[in-house]
């Protein structure tokens, strides 16, 4: 094979997944039971541009493996940086262990009391624990829609985990109860100036893990949130 | 007509290849490779809770990565670089969820190869690249691969309701975990500028690509690209994707032949 060749290949492969993301992968997918979102009822119409070539094209390249190729190399996505989904219906967790002398202790600070994130943090520092907040708000909302709602397995599973792994921080060997505590991200739905909505909230207990019995429970939480609920879910973190 | 596009296609490359640079930013690359695989062990609980059936292959896939990215600090070997590849991407693809850095991780490190390594021999002998014209054509091929994502971005906030309402910055700053306070206050205070720079925004992640096409407006729109990079380290404070998206774009500065420029 030339040397020319496999550049040219190359190049149209990539050409090839652009505009397959781009006619194809973009559409406006935000829940319209978000709430009210002033900017979006204005501009609807601009949303929905794509959405009949979509279709007829996705269909043709959901029965090629080219996908496979994509995600393991060029990785060429529907890539969103702060888009809606990463601003709206979110909201922040820490965690927080019982000792058996009721004492609480929060060995792992993912985000402060403030909302603000820890910033000891260095540059070179990975985000994969903020970045669970997404997956946390997934169950939190869900929850607060619909108080039978059951939590899924894989969100159960990564509350233990997230326990388990900020209970390893700690230098305390025993450890009686673990807590997640949550709080909305309540961005402000219109412009309102350098205002802090989010700031009048209090963190409130969502989960709940008995150590001894290893037995989970959640609590009802509710906010006064001035925003809404989303009903966008997360398929692990977000861009 | 296809002549045409061959011709347009290999017009695209520059031609030259800085090869300090690209040596020196090897280098860097992989020490940068050896904390991002440190943080992806030392998280390997959370990352990997759902492939709890392989683990073992995933943590000797960490340990491959790292053995195989320490070595490539030092030694200049095509095995090596694709043995990083293949070990990266691997890791990548099986964990929960994928961030911006672990884009920018998998896809320098696959370039990385193609940059590199003129030929391998798998069934037959596959020629990369003979002389620096054609070597300087993969260089441009990862900055397009980079640029596609951005643009892609641009095109997914034309279709989105905050940033069609020209507040998309107003609502980023309103994220308390996201940006240093005292800089999202000042922003946030002024409409005027939150509607100026949200336009900007959506406005280089359109433009940052197409530029990119010109030879001679490569430069600038690496330029722009390294203003993004900093604005994510400062005052976004996203982590790791700032340095990696810095170190990743000086490849890109290589296929620049700077003194004819200067």
């Amino acid at each position: 094979m030339s040397s020319n060749f496999i550049y040219k290949v190359l190049f149209l492969i990539m050409c090839l997944f652009l505009f397959k993301v781009l006619l194809l992968e973009n559409n406006y997918t935000y829940p319209e039971n978000i709430g009210h979102i002033i900017h979006q009822e204005n501009n609807n119409y601009k949303l929905t541009l794509f959405k009949t070539l979509q279709n007829y094209g996705n269909s043709i390249f959901n029965y090629s493996r080219l996908y496979l190729l994509n995600n393991f190399t060029f990785r060429i996505l529907n890539f969103r940086l702060f888009n809606a989904q990463h601003i709206f219906g979110l909201y922040q967790y820490r965690v927080i262990h019982q000792l058996p002398d009721g004492t609480l202790i929060e060995p792992l600070k993912v985000f402060n009391e403030d909302l603000s994130s820890n910033q000891s943090a260095t540059l070179f520092s990975s985000r994969y624990l903020q970045a669970l907040l997404y997956s946390v708000s997934d169950a939190v909302r869900e929850r607060r829609k619909n108080l039978s709602y059951d939590i899924p397995l894989y969100l159960n599973k990564l509350f233990k985990v997230i326990c388990n792994y900020s209970a390893q921080k700690c230098s305390f060997k025993k450890i009686s109860k673990h807590f997640i505590y949550v709080i909305p991200i309540d961005v402000p739905n219109s412009y309102i100036g350098s205002n802090k909505p989010w700031l009048k909230h209090k963190w409130q207990k969502f989960y709940e893990e008995d150590v001894t019995t290893g037995k989970a429970s959640y609590h009802y939480v509710d906010f006064n949130d001035s925003s809404f609920f989303s009903t966008s879910k997360s398929t692990g973190f977000r861009y | 007509m296809i002549y045409r596009i061959e011709k347009f296609i290999f017009s695209l490359r520059s031609g030259h290849v800085n090869e300090k640079l690209v040596a020196n930013t090897n280098l860097i690359f992989h020490i940068l490779s050896i904390l991002f695989i440190i943080r992806n062990i030392e998280h390997t609980d959370i990352l990997y809770l759902f492939r709890s059936d392989i683990i073992l292959a995933i943590n000797t896939l960490q340990y491959l990565a790292l053995f195989t990215l320490f070595l490539s600090v030092f030694i200049n070997n095509k095995i090596l670089y694709i043995l990083n590849f293949l070990s990266i991407t691997t890791l990548l693809n099986l964990k929960y969820g994928y961030n911006v850095e672990d884009l920018l991780f998998q896809i320098t490190s696959l370039w990385i190869i193609f940059i590199n390594v003129n030929k391998i021999k798998l069934f037959r002998e596959i020629t990369f690249w003979d002389n620096q014209e054609q070597r300087s054509g993969y260089i441009f091929l990862f900055g397009f691969n980079i640029l596609i994502t951005i643009f892609v971005s641009g095109i997914g906030k034309m279709l989105d309701p905050i940033w069609v309402g020209n507040y998309g910055i107003y609502y980023v700053m309103s994220l308390p975990w996201i940006s240093i306070t005292s800089f999202a206050d000042l922003i946030r205070e002024n409409e005027l500028l939150v509607i100026i720079l949200s336009k900007l925004a959506v406005i280089f992640e359109l433009i940052v690509m197409p530029l990119y096409l010109f030879k001679k407006l490569r430069l600038f729109s690496i330029l722009l690209l390294y203003l993004f990079w900093f604005i994510l380290m400062f005052p976004m404070r996203l982590d790791f994707i700032g340095p990696i998206g810095i170190v990743s774009s000086f490849y890109l500065i290589a296929q620049i032949n700077l003194s004819c420029k200067l």
